[in-house]
């Protein structure tokens, strides 16, 4: 293995970051899928399986661009990222049992843009050319994410309140 | 404890079963954070035993391909104990809720924690019964009305994890927060490293009966104060602190209690005092 340098001006440091930023997203896209169906919330729950296997194409596409690369090993709070999580982890503490794809649209819109911004930030560091080449081709990418997604929302029915009404709801008082 | 086996990915610690907490629960990102933790230990799933009493978030064996016991409650700790004596090269580690861990198991927390055995002890603190629906833990805050069991709220200090934990004589104590998962992963894997028994007491916000807990992003932040192994010292950043600082806030070396076990022993050898005696 290489020498670690922690600089996104090295392409293989780059490159863990941005496969590591698309395994999570599947991750936590599927962790979110799987819970809504055993809450048997099949819409949102479907919406989000689907998110995982476009993020699992673009995190095999991303595999195949590491290739001959040598990836450094980092610990999971060694990563650059612009916040507390990996930059395109969509939010699960914003999930709700009830929530409908709507709803699904504005968590994964927050995580798309998360990812532009990251991508966005590394072209203004880094000195490598190969690396801002790349990641200006992924930030536009995350761009059109974000595009798309806003597009469905705004075309999106609006979800009252009345969504998120339950007839026999968890909380009973004892 | 080894750690030169093949690369395993965070989600190859998870086993099939799905998680039935609620959407939005914070425990979601204890399970993240575990997952990540062994992995990036390298620490192989059947090397590892998670325990844990009664409650939400004592489902959490299984929803991992570890070893698991999902015990009774109040008793993880106890079992936990059990399985690190016999068993002293699994890494062993217990986790339950507030009200499993300090309520019905406090007794055996305060003697774990002076017993110091090699393990780590994960809290899922959200100040709430959560699995009967929504009753007053010992982390609740007095004046929490929300329950038809204490409408005009519990009267009563809450329980300071922390602070029982030093004076009980833990050898590291640290505290988390699920909206801050990679950190979370972080303590989790210094409380594996740490030799004796590491509490860490996570703030995982209930999403169904303590709603409001959303707002704990807002509130917890990085802890001000420098990890110390002086308990006093440690006594006095604990009682300022209002709960709600992050990180490791004390780390000793006290001697670590294992049991040698007697692995000579052999049915052969007290066979003879079992026989039935014959009829006569």
């Amino acid at each position: 293995m290489n020498e670690r340098t922690d600089s996104f001006d090295d392409m293989a440091y780059f490159l863990r970051h941005a496969l590591t930023l698309e395994e999570d997203a599947v991750d936590t896209y599927e962790t979110i899928a799987d819970c809504l169906e055993t809450h048997n919330n099949e819409d949102a729950a479907t919406f989000f399986r689907e998110m995982a296997a476009m993020g699992q194409k673009h995190a095999d596409y991303v595999a195949r661009a590491a290739i001959g690369y040598s990836l450094p090993r980092l610990a999971p709070w060694e990563f650059s990222w612009c916040g507390d999580r990996s930059a395109e982890v969509a939010v699960i503490q914003e999930c709700h049992y009830l929530m409908g794809v709507g709803h699904a649209l504005k968590i994964v819109l927050d995580a798309e843009k998360n990812a532009e911004s990251f991508y966005q930030s590394i072209v203004s560091v880094s000195t490598n050319l190969q690396v801002i080449a790349m990641a200006s081709g992924f930030a536009e990418e995350e761009k059109e994410h974000v595009q798309l997604i806003q597009e469905k929302l705004d075309n999106f029915p609006l979800e009252g309140e009345g969504r998120y009404h339950d007839p026999d709801p968890a909380h009973i008082p004892e | 404890m080894t750690n030169n086996h093949i690369e395993l990915k965070p989600k190859n610690y998870k086993s099939d079963i799905k998680p039935v907490w609620c959407p939005g629960c914070g425990h979601f990102g204890v399970l993240a954070a575990l997952t990540k933790a062994l992995a990036y230990l390298k620490i192989p799933p059947n090397e590892t035993a998670l325990i844990s009493g009664i409650g939400c978030s004592s489902r959490l064996p299984a929803y991992l391909d570890t070893y698991g016991f999902h015990g009774i409650h109040g008793r993880a700790l106890a079992v936990g104990t059990g399985i690190k004596a016999i068993r002293p090269e699994l890494n062993v580690i217990v986790a339950g809720g507030d009200g499993d861990g300090y309520s019905i198991g406090g007794n055996h927390f305060l003697h774990a924690c002076r017993r110091n055995m090699d393990m780590l002890y994960i809290v899922m603190d959200n100040e709430v019964y959560g699995m009967t629906k929504g009753q007053a833990s010992p982390t609740t805050a007095p004046n929490w009305e929300k329950s038809k069991l204490t409408p005009h709220g519990t009267g009563t200090r809450p329980f300071n994890p922390a602070a029982i934990a030093l004076a009980a004589g833990a050898s590291f104590i640290a505290r988390g927060f699920t909206g801050k998962p990679n950190a979370v992963t972080e303590l989790i894997v210094r409380g594996i490293e740490h030799k004796g028994f590491a509490c860490l007491q996570i703030l995982s916000p209930c999403t169904t009966f303590r709603p409001e807990q959303k707002e704990w992003k807002k509130i917890v932040r990085p802890q001000k104060f420098e990890v110390t192994d002086n308990p006093i010292v440690a006594a006095q950043n604990i009682h300022a602190d209002d709960g709600f600082s992050s990180g490791i806030i004390f780390k000793a070396n006290y001697p670590v209690w294992q049991p040698e076990l007697d692995i000579k022993c052999e049915v052969e050898s007290f066979a003879d005092s079992f026989k039935i005696p014959r009829e006569q």
